[in-house]
């Protein structure tokens, strides 16, 4: 058993979910409720759906790039 | 009552889907269906394709359950239908060994079927609403029929990509649904995402006897491919969608430090760096390679060698700590309907 792997990754798995409950919260308390354009018609509503999943898009590349540099880190650091 | 038939009816899973796999090895190889254990010394031949005894009996006792309770119908045919397809597809790739991309284009077509009866029946397949721990949740009706085939096939894809040890993918499918039931069984209040869950974790450990170290039976990409699809189904009905992400961290890891490196989609036998190599005690030792992928198992053995055994327990462990955060992901989001 590699108990040292276990640890590290634990850790960060443990950041990474902490992470992903912080982007939900932003994304449902921040984005969702307010429309960038006024939805009088529905591609309006296209649009600010759109820009919303873009939103989701690039916070989800910051956390892969925080799950990538931990790994780089804790394991390949000699690589 | 609901829960206790769902739960009894998903454990049913067990038996079938080991007395289907113990079929399936004697028909794989007497029909020369047969796979190479590269990890042991002794290079040892396994039965193939067996896995197709967890697609059969998902897609059996999924029908099973609408003719038991067919409120639930609509959502159990779009699970069958799902099953089905990535079935078919994964034994297609076993016999025809298609080209790379073929897996997330199949992937993606598995999930049409969730997407098109949702729209055809609102509110009776899925529910377009993303339920987020803390913070209650938001709904997402243009987004989330657009999703759903993605993340069937991100799920289908995963899971076959991290089966590279004896045991690793049944093993490792049945500790995250466990700790996901829990979670469902004190959440829930409809019993489709428990007897869904349920279903998952008995058939991946009717499987795993046989799976297990040392193989007796390979799954196949039949059956890799039939238990992640089933599985993005069972959290897109269940309404388990981020607590599922959670329970299969591994999986995610794995699978995003393979493509980061690799940097297309590729099939690990058209590899020309491989990310580990056996060492003539048995014992399994990262490749001094830098161009090769930085899988899971490469991680847990960059500090050294390691037994194939003594990886597959590690991989578990890093299961089970994910499983229990999906756990508490869904206690977080508090109870909910479908």
């Amino acid at each position: 058993m590699k108990l040292r792997v276990v640890a590290l990754q634990s850790l960060i798995f443990t950041v990474e979910w902490g992470l992903m409950l912080l982007g939900f919260g932003l994304i449902s308390v921040l984005i969702v409720p307010y429309a960038i354009f006024p939805e009088t018609g529905s591609i309006y509503r296209f649009l600010n759906a759109g820009l919303k999943a873009l939103f989701g898009l690039m916070l989800s590349l910051v956390w892969l790039f925080i799950w990538d540099r931990q790994v780089r880190v804790f394991f390949y650091s000699k690589e | 009552m609901d829960k206790v038939v769902a739960l009894l009816l998903g454990a049913i899973g067990l038996p079938v889907s080991a007395v289907i796999t113990r079929f399936l090895i004697s028909w794989n190889s007497s029909h020369g269906i047969f796979g190479v254990d590269v990890h042991k010394t002794e290079k040892t031949i396994v039965p193939e394709m067996c896995g197709a005894a967890m697609a059969i009996t998902l897609i059996v006792l999924a029908g099973v359950y609408s003719l038991v309770d067919p409120r639930y119908s609509l959502q159990l045919i779009s699970f069958i239908l799902v099953v089905g397809i990535a079935a078919v597809a994964g034994a297609l790739d076993d016999f025809k060994r298609l080209g790379g991309m073929f897996k997330p284009l199949v992937g993606l077509l598995c999930g049409v079927p969730v997407s098109i009866l949702g729209l055809m029946f609102p509110g009776q397949v899925y529910n377009p609403e993303l339920g987020i721990p803390l913070f209650g949740g938001f709904r997402l009706p243009i987004i989330y029929p657009l999703i759903i085939p993605l993340a069937i096939s991100v799920t289908a894809n995963t899971v076959n990509m991290l089966d590279p040890l004896n045991g690793v993918m049944a093993g490792g499918i049945a500790i995250a649904c466990a700790g996901l039931l829990i979670g469902l069984l004190l959440t829930a209040q409809s019993p489709t995402p428990i007897f869904l869950y349920a279903l998952l974790l008995f058939v991946s450990l009717g499987f795993y006897i046989y799976n297990r170290y040392p193989s007796r039976a390979f799954s196949g990409n039949v059956g890799q491919l039939s238990l992640g699809a089933a599985l993005g189904a069972a959290a897109i009905l269940g309404r388990a969608e981020i607590a599922t992400i959670v329970a299969i961290f591994p999986n995610i890891q794995n699978s995003f430090f393979f493509l980061s490196k690799i940097r297309r989609f590729t099939e690990h036998r058209r590899l020309t760096s491989k990310p580990t190599m056996l060492l003539p005690d048995g014992r399994l030792s990262s490749t001094p390679d830098r161009g090769a992928p930085l899988t899971l198992v490469r991680t847990i053995i960059s500090g050294g060698p390691a037994f194939e055994y003594d990886i597959v327990k590690t991989i578990f462990l890093l299961y089970l700590l994910s499983s229990i955060l999906g756990f508490l992901t869904l206690l977080l989001m508090g109870p909910f309907h479908l």
